[in-house]
């Protein structure tokens, strides 16, 4: 398989679609194509969990990080999301990008039974911060994640919530690296928004199961 | 939806058996094919991880179109032939899971051409095969 330079990926990433009318009760901000493109490619190069991986990206929206994760050659990568308006998008960017190895479930990440254990190799996930009506949504889509991997889970979350996150990690018995610290772009996408765009600060964080 | 992503979501279902109201209700009325680029190393890697009976059954109830004509190396042939029953054989989705979960969903797929071939996957596995280190599954 071609590799494919983080320049290469951060532009094809450009050309996916997102959200035409976002939810603001399901929190969703599409994650930027740099963001995502950073992302995906030190997951790939520092830990080799995407290529011929079965990867699991929870709360997928649109799919960005399904399908950069695609790109960089996972085996199969499913995208789990609630949302069936954000799925559309999300298959018609597959047909656009004729992505093969990618495949999309609508449910509820947060009452996917316990029983998923270690289904997946890797879960990718920019989570719900829990930050409209749904406080605590991150850490149930983590645990979710947790239980779903074989190997890794990387996730964002708020850097502000940090010591919680790291106590949640020690309580589940996993071992958590912040990989990098971002600063998050939100554009101002919804009404209440007052300013264009405001800068978050966000963890990008490995988090490595049992087995590994 | 692919046969391979049902397969990891029937996984580890404890106390639930084959036949005995498996997560996934396959009612096949529809199903596509198209073609996924064949990746050797990654199906390898699957095997062990697979549910062999949830599979045949899916496979069943899908109605296989033919399988792609084999390459003469056996092992080659049999991945191959798992590559397509995993990867390139599916159903549109999304799909919603009642109980805002995906237990018994249905399988809405896209009806498959006109004709019906007879299942390749249909029968229990008979042949037992050695594969690479010591590796061994049962053969279609």
């Amino acid at each position: 398989m071609k590799k494919l330079k983080l320049k290469e990926l951060e532009s094809c990433l450009q050309q996916v679609d997102t959200f035409e009318s976002p939810k603001v009760l399901l929190e969703q901000y599409p994650t930027r194509p740099h963001i995502a493109a950073c992302m995906l490619y030190t997951i790939h190069n520092t830990f080799d969990d995407i290529e011929n991986k079965t990867v699991a990206d929870l709360g997928c929206g649109c799919g960005m990080l399904s399908i950069g994760s695609a790109m960089l050659g996972a085996g199969l990568c499913v995208g789990f999301d609630i949302d069936a308006e954000a799925l559309e998008i999300f298959n018609s960017n597959l047909e656009d990008f004729e992505l093969t190895n990618v495949d999309v479930v609508q449910c509820d990440v947060s009452s996917l039974p316990d029983s998923m254990s270690e289904t997946f190799d890797t879960v990718i996930m920019n989570p719900p911060f829990g930050t409209k009506h749904n406080k605590g949504m991150d850490m149930v889509f983590l645990k979710t994640a947790l239980q779903m991997a074989k190997t890794a889970v990387y996730s964002l979350h708020k850097t502000s919530t940090r010591q919680h996150v790291q106590k949640k990690a020690d309580e589940w018995e996993v071992k958590m690296e912040v990989i990098a610290e971002l600063r998050y772009d939100l554009p101002a996408s919804y009404k209440f928004h007052k300013k264009k765009s405001v800068d978050i600060e966000v963890d990008f964080i490995r988090f490595s199961t049992r087995n590994s | 939806m692919k046969l391979l992503t049902h397969n990891l979501l029937t996984s580890h279902v404890r106390g639930l058996q084959p036949g005995a109201g498996f997560p996934f209700h396959i009612r096949a009325s529809e199903v596509r094919v198209r073609s996924v680029p064949f990746n050797a190393a990654f199906v390898a890697r699957l095997l062990p991880r697979l549910h062999w009976e949830a599979l045949l059954s899916a496979a069943e109830s899908v109605t296989l179109p033919p399988q792609p004509p084999p390459p003469d190396d056996a092992e080659e042939e049999f991945l191959l032939r798992l590559h397509h029953v995993l990867l390139e054989v599916g159903g549109g989705g999304p799909f919603w899971g009642e109980r805002s979960s995906f237990w018994g969903w249905e399988w809405k797929c896209l009806l498959w051409g006109g004709g019906v071939d007879p299942p390749v996957l249909g029968s229990p596995p008979l042949l037992q095969v050695e594969v690479g280190e010591g590796l061994t599954f049962p053969q279609f």
